[in-house]
C-alpha cells in the first residue's frame, strides 16, 4: 500500500500542463508585445563573458556588449549601444573555492542590469549535469541575493535568473535587471550573496552547490542615455483627473511618472494575511494597471508596455504613480517614433 | 507595483509552486479541477499587486497562505468561476485512493485537519511556521495536528476491524 507521501507525489502537473499554465499566465499577466520582436532573453547565446583572475595574472575585462549580448540582444546595432552604455566591472569575491565576479553593469536614470559570473577556482563545473530549462534558465537559487545601489528611498522591481553564456567553459552567469522608483545615483554598489543551491526534482528540494557568503563592492556608475520627455499634460484615468509628470526613456528602459488627483486608500488586508481584498485589486487596477502605455515604432508597429511594473504612493489628496521597467532587448531609440501614455503622444527625438 | 512578467519568471513560478498549490488546494477542496483554478488565481494575485519578498522562503510562505485563503473563499462561495480555458488545457488527475490507506483516511478529515497534516508531514513545516502562514495560533495548529492524528488512528483502526 502506498504511503501518504507516495500518493501525494502522484498529484502533479505534467510538463505540458505546466507549459500551458506559463502561456496562460503570460497572456493574462505578462507583457503584451505587438509588431516588434522584443524577445524574452534567449540566454543560450554563446558569449565570451570571460574574466581571468589569478595570482599575478592580468584581469581581462570583457566588453559590456559581449557580456550583455546573451540577455539584452546581440545584433550589431545592439552591441554598439551596449558597448556605449555598459561598463565592464571585474570585481569579485571568493569563498570555499567559488568566485563570484561582477562582469559588467549597464544603466540609466532609473534602471540597471548587472551580470555576474560564478565559477569554481579549480576550473571544475559548478555542478555536475546542470541542465538548463527549456528557456535556457538554469535551475539555481541563492539563499539571498541583494544588490544595494545608489538610491535614496523608493523601492525597486525587476527580475534575476541564472544562465550559461558559454557552455564551452565552466562558469555560469547570474543577471539582475532592476528598475527603481526614484532616480539612481552614482556611488558604490554592494552585492551580497549567500549559499547557492541547485533546485531539485519538482523544484521542491534545494541541493547545496556552494555554501558561503560573497560580498562584492563595485563602482555604480554608467553613462546615462536617458531622454526626458516633457510632461504637464492632463488626462482622465477611469473618471479621475491625472497629470502626466513626465516620461523617461533610454535604450534600456522606460519610466512614466504621473499623479492622479485622488487619494487611493488601501484597506491593507493583504499585508496582514496575504490575501488581497477585492477593494485593493480594484484600486490597483483603477490607478495603475489600467494606464495604457505603448511605444510607436518608426516602422508603424506598436509595442504595448501597459503591463510594466512600478509603484503607487498615495499622498494627501493625490496618488503618485510610476510605471516602468527594463526592455527585454536593448532598443535603438532612433527606431522609436513616440511614446503614448493614456492617449497623450510624446515624440521621441534621440 | 506590478512587475513585468517575463517567460523566465512565469516558468520559475510555475515550476516552483504549481505542484505545491495543486496538492495544498486538493487537500482543501478534494477536487483537482478546483485546485487547478486555485493555482491560476494564486499566480495572478502574485502579479496583480506589488510585493517584495525577503527570501525564497518568504515567497513560498506567501504562496501557501494565499492558496489557503483562496481555497477558503472558494468553499464559501457558491459561485464557480468558468475558467474553461485553463481547465481545458490542464489535466491533473487525483490519485486513486486505495481502500484502507492513510491517504484515503486523511481525505475523510475536515479541511482544517487535512491542511495542517499536509503542511506538517509532506511539506515539513513546523507547527509554529504553519501557524504563522495560516494566521492561526501555534496552539491551534498543534491541537489540529493532535486531533487529526487521533481521528486518523481511529479511522484506520476501524478500517482494520471491518
Amino acid at each position: 500500500m502506498k504511503t501518504y507521501r507516495e500518493t501525494m507525489d502522484e498529484l502533479r502537473f505534467t510538463e505540458q500542463e505546466k507549459e500551458a499554465m506559463v502561456d496562460r499566465l503570460l497572456e493574462r499577466g505578462g507583457s503584451r508585445r505587438k509588431g516588434l520582436n522584443l524577445r524574452c532573453a534567449a540566454v543560450a547565446v554563446a558569449a565570451a563573458a570571460v574574466l581571468t583572475v589569478g595570482a599575478g595574472a592580468a584581469v581581462v575585462l570583457t566588453p559590456a556588449g559581449e557580456v550583455f549580448a546573451s540577455v539584452l540582444g546581440g545584433a550589431p546595432a545592439q552591441t554598439e549601444i551596449l558597448d556605449r552604455m555598459g561598463v565592464p566591472v571585474g570585481a569579485s569575491d571568493t569563498h570555499n573555492g567559488v568566485t563570484i565576479t561582477a562582469d559588467a553593469i549597464i544603466g540609466d536614470a532609473y534602471s540597471y542590469a548587472v551580470v555576474y559570473s560564478i565559477a569554481r577556482e579549480d576550473g571544475q563545473p559548478l555542478a555536475e549535469d546542470l541542465e538548463p530549462l527549456g528557456n535556457g534558465v538554469l535551475p539555481l537559487t541563492f539563499d539571498r541575493a541583494d544588490t544595494s545601489v545608489g538610491v535614496t528611498g523608493g523601492s525597486s522591481h525587476g527580475s534575476a535568473y541564472f544562465y550559461d553564456a558559454d557552455p564551452s567553459e565552466p562558469s555560469i552567469q547570474y543577471v539582475e535587471k532592476m528598475t527603481s522608483d526614484v532616480p539612481l545615483e552614482p556611488g558604490t554598489a554592494t552585492a551580497s550573496f549567500r549559499n547557492l543551491y541547485r533546485m531539485g526534482k519538482d523544484f521542491q528540494d534545494k541541493i547545496p552547490v556552494a555554501e558561503g557568503k560573497w560580498k562584492i563592492r563595485f563602482q555604480f556608475s554608467f553613462p546615462d542615455s536617458s531622454i526626458r520627455l516633457p510632461g504637464g499634460q492632463t488626462f482622465q484615468l477611469n473618471g479621475m483627473e491625472a497629470v502626466l509628470d513626465g516620461v523617461t526613456i533610454s535604450p534600456l528602459s522606460i519610466q512614466v511618472d504621473y499623479t492622479v488627483k485622488e487619494e487611493l486608500v488601501w484597506d491593507n488586508q493583504s499585508q496582514e494575511n496575504g490575501r488581497e481584498s477585492e477593494h485593493d485589486r480594484e484600486q490597483s487596477y483603477r490607478f495603475f494597471e489600467s494606464l495604457p502605455l505603448s511605444l510607436n515604432m518608426a516602422d508603424g508597429s506598436t509595442v504595448d508596455l501597459s503591463s510594466l511594473g512600478g509603484s503607487i504612493d498615495p499622498e494627501t489628496g493625490r496618488t503618485v504613480c510610476r510605471k516602468g521597467g527594463v526592455f527585454e532587448e536593448i532598443l535603438d531609440l532612433s527606431t522609436v517614433e513616440s511614446v503614448t501614455v493614456a492617449g497623450i503622444t510624446l515624440p521621441v527625438t534621440p | 507595483m506590478r512587475s513585468q512578467l517575463s517567460r523566465e519568471e512565469a516558468e520559475r513560478l510555475v515550476q516552483t509552486y504549481s505542484d505545491l498549490i495543486l496538492r495544498l488546494s486538493f487537500t482543501y477542496l478534494k477536487n483537482t479541477e478546483d485546485a487547478k483554478d486555485i493555482c491560476q488565481t494564486v499566480f495572478l494575485r502574485l502579479l496583480e499587486k506589488p510585493r517584495e519578498f525577503q527570501s525564497p522562503e518568504h515567497e513560498r510562505a506567501w504562496i501557501i497562505r494565499t492558496s489557503v485563503n483562496v481555497c477558503k473563499d472558494q468553499l464559501k462561495s457558491s459561485w464557480r468561476r468558468t475558467t474553461v480555458d485553463l481547465s481545458a488545457a490542464l489535466d491533473a488527475r487525483a490519485p486513486e485512493a486505495e481502500e484502507g490507506s492513510l491517504w484515503a483516511a486523511v481525505a475523510l478529515l475536515p479541511p482544517k485537519y487535512r491542511t495542517v497534516i499536509y503542511l506538517y508531514y509532506y511539506e515539513g513545516y513546523s507547527a509554529n511556521e504553519i501557524a504563522q502562514m495560516l494566521g492561526e495560533k501555534p496552539a491551534t495548529v498543534a491541537t489540529r495536528l493532535s486531533r487529526g492524528r487521533d481521528k486518523l488512528r481511529t479511522q484506520l483502526e476501524q478500517e482494520a476491524l471491518t
